[in-house]
């Protein structure tokens, strides 16, 4: 007998589920006065998500070609998840050393990442763009951009 | 019922160096933004409001509206010339826009398009400026149970802007309510699903989440699409643009005019109907340019009225769209949802007090979106050709240039790191929602309503309780009976607006 695959909005609807957990527990403990708005979502989230759940099990009934576009495929997330995960590293390169060291060293490798291959367009790009942020953010806005992380204490 | 010394002195103010500084560089990002294909009106104000943190509401206001307005002008330029949609909204352009352009008029069809855009704006803005004061007059009679019943009324517009699963788009704008719902409660001063975080205290700051879930989001799509071989668009037969007029001959020029004053008024109207908004403005104004037209057998083989039809109805659609939001705070639309924030990050509650406390500073908003509309039509003409030219740059060189303006921009807002990690947390979940088929806009509306809605409810059932009961409340202001049922026929308008939609688009197809 050959075997149903489940859609992937039934595995989407129960992390949803979760989330209505979530929330859920950390709205046990409040007052009620304070607890009523989030509670009452909660119960709305919830019947959604059995919805996404119900919804997703008539889909997997489906032939493969009549259930839509699935874009949780790996494939698809691959590249998209290594960008965020660059997004991170300059989110804590940013914390450490400060928004123009970061800056500098993400523009670069973020254009190589993206097949960018001429180094004379992405050193120029990185060098102005550096210089006009520095202008309008730090000398025309004020923006202390460059108070923290690294660079200001080697300042 | 317009106050005239209210609208000369927003003019004085609208004068000032920082604002007209403000309305260029909003009509002039606009247009690139919206010649990005991928970019939207929504992602360039989301981008814009760290940088307006230091500025006077005046110039940062104007600076938004020029570019929402702009920006869905900007996206027939690439639609025209590249066959490439810069935004939804200018999808139906590309019909006979790139007709045009493939017979060697693409700089007529544009000159058309700059020209419909700048009059709709131009006309939205003036209804705008005289419904929108007698509209705030009318919202003094409003009391906390109105209020409520306005929020509520904004969220009816989720259901239209939930895309292709309206239930998975509840659940993004339920979420979104829960989001807003995080830090201090306002009436007991408990914090709730703060984790113990001091900085989740204040809630989850707007603008991060939104730079996240709509710029860094992007971002990562673009990644995926520069590893599976897109490319920026292609300007068709460049040559041949750079010797074409930039309009066509005054006897056709004058034909379209019946057809941009009759786009410019419905897509005004359908503007103002939350939900509608000018993607949906743009294709209603292109059937009905198909209706009235004296050779309806051109339009989808290279028609200027169609190119003046929809251009001009969905540049009409963002005045329309001001109305309700400055007015009563309903934003019918994401762009609208974002100004909405934007305006209170400025200290402007739309409402009465719009009209009476901060009438100049209203006036000078809406003055200045008049002239944004007047100056995107002047530059448009003369520029159109090299900003089109934006999006054959490569992502590439785009994608990390924005994400480090995305960071700056978040940090900038409170000087704050900490908002640069909610930016990243919801570029995440921006991107997970959107691979789930659960649209991001819903969460947006979601979280700016959120805090309205519940603490008017709260002092509504307050009130309530010392009036006998809240049906007894209810029931003795008609206001808010009328309001209750305006949000019962909201529930049902996108699906008459959606059906609406599909036929406009059926019969294009059919002829």
């Amino acid at each position: 007998m050959k075997k149903t695959q489940l859609h992937q909005d039934v595995w989407i609807g129960f992390v949803c589920l979760g989330i209505c957990f979530a929330i859920f527990a950390l709205n046990m403990n409040l007052p009620s006065d304070a607890a009523m708005m989030p509670r009452l979502l909660d119960v709305m989230l919830t019947i959604l998500a059995v919805l996404i759940i119900y919804h997703g099990l008539r889909k997997s009934k489906l032939p493969a070609d009549q259930q839509g576009p699935k874009g949780l495929t790996w494939d698809a997330v691959k590249i998209p998840l290594i960008t965020w995960g660059l997004v991170v590293l300059y989110a804590v390169l940013f914390y450490v050393t400060g928004y123009f060291v970061a800056t500098g060293i993400m523009i670069i490798v973020m254009m190589r990442f993206m097949k960018r291959t001429s180094w004379p367009v992405i050193l120029a790009i990185d060098v102005i763009y550096l210089l006009l942020i520095y202008f309008v953010f730090v000398r025309m806005l004020g923006v202390s951009v460059d108070d923290f992380g690294l660079l200001s204490s080697l300042l | 019922m317009v106050d005239f010394n209210s609208m000369l002195a927003g003019f004085q103010t609208l004068a000032s160096f920082d604002a007209v500084i403000a309305l260029i560089a909003g009509v002039v990002g606009g247009m690139i933004i919206g010649a990005l294909p991928g970019f939207s009106a929504a992602m360039g104000v989301s981008l814009l409001i760290p940088i307006t943190y230091g500025m006077s509401p005046v110039a940062a206001l104007t600076m938004l509206v020029a570019m929402y307005t702009s920006a869905i002008y900007g996206g027939s330029i690439t639609a025209i010339l590249c066959h490439t949609p810069g935004t939804p909204a200018s999808a139906a352009t590309a019909i006979d826009g790139y007709q045009l352009t493939k017979q060697g008029r693409g700089m007529e069809a544009m000159g058309v398009a700059t020209l419909g855009s700048a009059v709709g704006g131009t006309v939205s803005a003036i209804a705008m400026l005289l419904i929108a004061p007698a509209l705030g007059a009318f919202s003094l009679k409003f009391s906390v149970l109105e209020y409520f019943l306005l929020a509520v009324f904004g969220l009816t517009v989720i259901a239209s802007l939930a895309g292709d699963s309206v239930i998975k788009g509840l659940f993004s704008g339920v979420l979104g309510l829960v989001l807003g719902c995080v830090g201090l409660d306002a009436i007991t001063g408990y914090p709730r699903m703060t984790l113990g975080v001091i900085q989740l205290e204040d809630g989850i700051n707007f603008v991060p989440a939104l730079i996240g879930l709509f710029s860094i989001s992007q971002i990562m799509s673009l990644a995926y699409d520069v590893y599976h071989g897109k490319k920026g668009s292609v300007i068709e037969d460049e040559e041949n643009l750079k010797n074409s007029r930039a309009l066509p001959p005054m006897k056709e020029l004058k034909t379209l005019f019946p057809t941009m004053a009759r786009c410019s008024i419905v897509g005004t109207v359908v503007g103002i109907v939350p939900a509608a908004g000018a993607g949906v403005s743009s294709w209603i104004c292109y059937s009905m340019g198909k209706k009235f037209s004296k050779h309806p057998e051109k339009f989808g083989h290279g028609a200027l009225e169609g190119v003046a039809s929809c251009e001009t109805g969905n540049n009409a659609a963002t005045g329309g769209a001001l109305i309700p939001l400055i007015t009563l705070g309903l934003p019918g639309s994401t762009v609208a949802a974002i100004l909405l924030g934007g305006m209170m990050i400025h200290g402007l509650t739309p409402g009465a007090a719009m009209f009476t406390k901060h009438a100049p500073t209203t006036y000078a908003i809406m003055i200045g979106f008049m002239f944004a509309n007047i100056l995107m039509g002047l530059i448009g003409l003369f520029a159109a050709r090299y900003i089109a030219r934006i999006s054959s740059v490569p992502m590439g060189y785009l994608g990390p240039v924005i994400m480090a303006l995305c960071a700056i921009g978040t940090y900038s807002i409170r000087n704050n790191i900490f908002d640069v990690g909610v930016m990243v947390v919801f570029g995440l979940l921006g991107f997970m929602l959107k691979q789930c088929g659960f649209a991001a806009p819903p969460m947006i509306l979601g979280m700016v309503l959120s805090e309205i809605c519940e603490n008017n409810w709260r002092r509504a059932v307050i009130l309530a309780n010392a009036k006998g009961g809240m049906l007894n409340y209810f029931l003795s202001r008609p206001i808010a009976i009328v309001l209750a049922l305006l949000i019962v026929i909201s529930l049902f308008s996108p699906v008459l607006m959606n059906y609406v939609n599909k036929k406009s688009r059926a019969i294009e197809k059919q002829q």
